[in-house]
């Protein structure tokens, strides 16, 4: 058996779906689209019955993408039922879709929401009589406390096509105007109405929070808020996983002797399920905190008051919460891009927002600061500053070129309702969090896994011997009990394994490719390496530069130290004022993230937008290093 | 409460916050416009403006909606 669960946006859907199912729901693309669907399961009578949840409409005439798959879902989908979630408050606006649902000659329950809202507002609705008039049986319900779901699971058990006393048959002329014509009709005999007043609490909160300036302030502050939960609650399990993970790690090397299962299991299947899963805080903590703020009412007015300055970017206001969540991180920001609803507009909010500087790159960020401007934290501040103006100007820039060239088309246009402000459900939020963490996982964690893996066989293989030199210093090491001596032959052998492997041969070979940005062939393999997770760069670079993984996770000083002793073959230094500015803008600019490319993947539900994103912004960080390294070296920085 | 004597058709984002009007016209046919449509903004209906300026906010039907200028420049209203 299969229900579809049908109602208007706002008007307690989710609410419902998840008082009803719980944790049983899935998610997953509508085929052959990129609208959303749940799938959730309940028992009735100790039957399975399956609930499709539609995406929220208010027509059902296919003008948009979730109203073609609500259509279709009904129509094609043959539903053994449909449970329409009506607001009690707004009964007009739910007759004019449920009219729609019950020509469709389903079986048809009603599920009035929010009664106890409607009760306190002094709106009465007398569910017997809209019962009658629209012959098919209606529950009133309050899905957030769970009040009225044992009726409405009843009355589900014997449910039959409906048999409106008045349909609607609005066939001719306005559409609209005659069923809501019907509408009026219908709700005048059902609802008593209250005093007409409007909520106070939602005027007194609205005259501030969609204010042109104290809204766009307010707005501001609750981000704060939501990026400090990022910064400092995420922050905890995310060096628990790291903890974790490298525990987990050492206790098999310990284990295990030296062999390169060992290697593999460490490196690539310990190292690529930790990357995967520290992912997992930043994306709960900010889609918990959305979910509140949208349960509350209080996201529609954030998407109103930036309407109007996101415009001018060509973008619509909701485009500005991806925009800046993607501060923290880029892969839960373009998960976040679902709530726009234009096709094109997502799609260039998608694209700009890897451009965007993340927390992954606060890591190459420091290292190039410690070697630019070792001793002035002015200095390296402004540095910082600039490489965040620069990633906001390129995302904004992209933006801006996309709508005027692949992606034309005017902003599609603000229609937005702003809900009376209510309390939050925790539960909503805690399903939605795990919700889209678990998507993260099925659909996003595989492939970073598999690439993660990928790489660390390029970076293995083909296997070399160890070097004379490194073979020599065991033997002295020995000898002399030195554990200093050891660690020295153990960072020979793996600068030697990485450089004569697959990685390290790629990297000689795109050498002459990075020459002009001021690039030698062992920061091609960082750039190679850092691919799939660009702060791998910093411990690539320790080993190509033999500093040792390890000791320069202990003391970043003496990487730093060696990178900036390390020399080009002519004895002339590597990192130069020139090579830095340039490695920096690179990193600023270039893709070297997999989870935003499989992330993108799945949101678009296609190829064609990830390989374009690695394309374009490769292409931007290339031409945008060359102009850097080049100006530098003519004024003598080299 | 109809006024007897109307006294102006107006853009419904010439009016000033706090105004009432009846909609008269709405203009062109976009997907955006009909999703007002959807919601209860036909001909006939009472519109009362909450907040003046572009986005604006609208109520009818006893919901508030933030609309476009560039909408709101569509839809013709009788004020009194």
């Amino acid at each position: 058996m299969q229900f579809a669960l049908a109602g208007n946006p706002n008007s307690g859907k989710t609410t419902l779906f998840n008082a009803l199912t719980g944790l049983r729901a899935q998610t997953s693309n509508y085929p052959g689209t990129t609208v959303e669907h749940r799938l959730g399961r309940f028992d009735l009578d100790g039957q399975t019955v399956d609930l499709l949840d539609l995406p929220g409409f208010y027509d059902l005439n296919a003008s948009s993408e979730d109203e073609r798959v609500a259509l279709d879902a009904l129509t094609n989908g043959k539903p053994d039922g449909v449970i329409v979630v009506a607001d009690a408050l707004n009964l007009n606006r739910s007759l004019f879709i449920i009219g729609q649902i019950l020509e469709m000659q389903l079986p048809v329950v009603v599920a009035l929401n929010m009664v106890d809202l409607a009760e306190a507002a002094g709106v009465h609705v007398n569910a017997g009589t809209l019962a009658s008039e629209l012959g098919c049986p209606v529950v009133p319900v309050v899905a957030r406390t769970g009040r009225g779901l044992d009726d409405l699971r009843i009355v589900l058990r014997q449910l039959e096509v409906a048999r409106p006393t008045n349909p609607c048959g609005a066939c001719d002329g306005c559409r609209f105007q005659n069923r809501y014509a019907w509408a009026d009709g219908v709700a005048s005999r059902c609802v008593q109405a209250g005093d007409g007043k409007p909520n106070i609490w939602t005027e007194r909160l609205d005259a501030w929070f969609t204010h042109p300036v104290f809204g766009v302030a307010s707005f501001f502050a609750v981000m704060l808020g939501v990026f400090f939960l990022i910064f400092q609650i995420a922050h905890i399990p995310m060096a628990l996983i790291d903890g974790l993970f490298s525990h987990i790690g050492a206790w098999i090397s310990h284990r295990m002797p030296e062999s390169d299962l060992r290697n593999l299991l460490v490196k690539g299947v310990v190292g690529g399920v930790g990357g995967v899963l520290v992912f997992l805080p930043q994306i709960g903590v900010l889609f918990f905190c959305l979910s509140l703020l949208e349960d509350t009412g209080y996201l529609a007015r954030a998407a109103f008051v930036m309407d109007r300055l996101m415009r001018r970017v060509g973008l619509p206001g909701k485009a500005f919460v991806p925009l800046l969540s993607a501060h923290a991180c880029a892969v839960p920001a373009i998960m976040a891009t679902r709530v726009i609803e234009d096709k094109r507009d997502r799609l260039v909010t998608i694209l700009a927002v890897p451009l965007i500087s993340c927390s992954a790159r606060i890591p190459v960020y420091s290292m190039l600061a410690a070697l630019l401007f070792a001793h002035d934290a002015w200095k390296a501040s402004l540095m910082f500053t600039g490489a965040y103006t620069l990633g906001l100007l390129a995302a904004i820039g992209t933006a801006l070129l996309l709508k005027r060239t692949i992606l034309q088309g005017e902003t599609r246009a603000l229609v937005l309702e702003l809900p009376s402000y209510k309390q939050p459900s925790l539960r909503t939020a805690t399903l939605m969090m795990l919700d889209r963490v678990w998507v993260f996982l099925r659909k996003a964690g595989t492939v970073i896994l598999f690439i993660s893996i990928l790489l660390w066989v390029l970076a293995t293989y083909p296997k070399s011997a160890p070097p004379a030199e490194a073979i020599a210093l065991r033997q002295r090491a020995t000898t002399e009990q030195s554990g200093a001596l050891k660690d020295q032959a153990d960072r020979l052998v793996a600068h030697a394994a990485l450089a004569n492997s697959v990685a390290g041969r790629a990297g000689r070979w795109i050498e002459p490719v990075l020459r002009p940005l001021g690039f030698d062939w062992q920061i091609g393999i960082g750039i190679l390496s850092s691919f799939a997770a660009r702060e791998v760069i910093v411990s690539t670079l320790a080993v190509v530069y033999g500093v040792g993984e390890e000791a320069a996770e202990r003391n970043p000083e003496s990487l730093y130290d060696s990178l900036r002793r390390a020399e080009r073959s002519d004895g002339s230094k590597v990192f130069t004022t020139a090579t830095c500015a340039s490695l920096l803008v690179f990193y600023v600019l270039a893709m070297q993230c997999l989870s935003t490319q499989a992330i993108t993947r799945r949101e678009t539900n296609s190829y064609k937008w990830p390989l374009f994103q690695l394309a374009y912004m490769t292409v931007l960080a290339y031409t945008a290093s060359f102009l850097v390294f080049q100006t530098l070296r003519l004024l003598g920085t080299a | 409460m109809m006024p007897t004597t109307p006294v102006h058709n107006h853009r419904l984002d010439q009016l000033p916050t706090g105004s009432r009007a009846v909609v008269r016209h709405i203009e062109s046919n976009d997907e955006a416009l009909h999703r007002l449509m959807a919601m209860g903004l036909c001909l006939g209906r009472e519109v009362e403006v909450v907040r003046h300026g572009n986005p604006l906010i609208i109520r009818f039907l006893g919901a508030r909606v933030g609309i476009s200028g560039r909408l709101a420049q569509r839809i013709l209203v009788e004020h009194w």
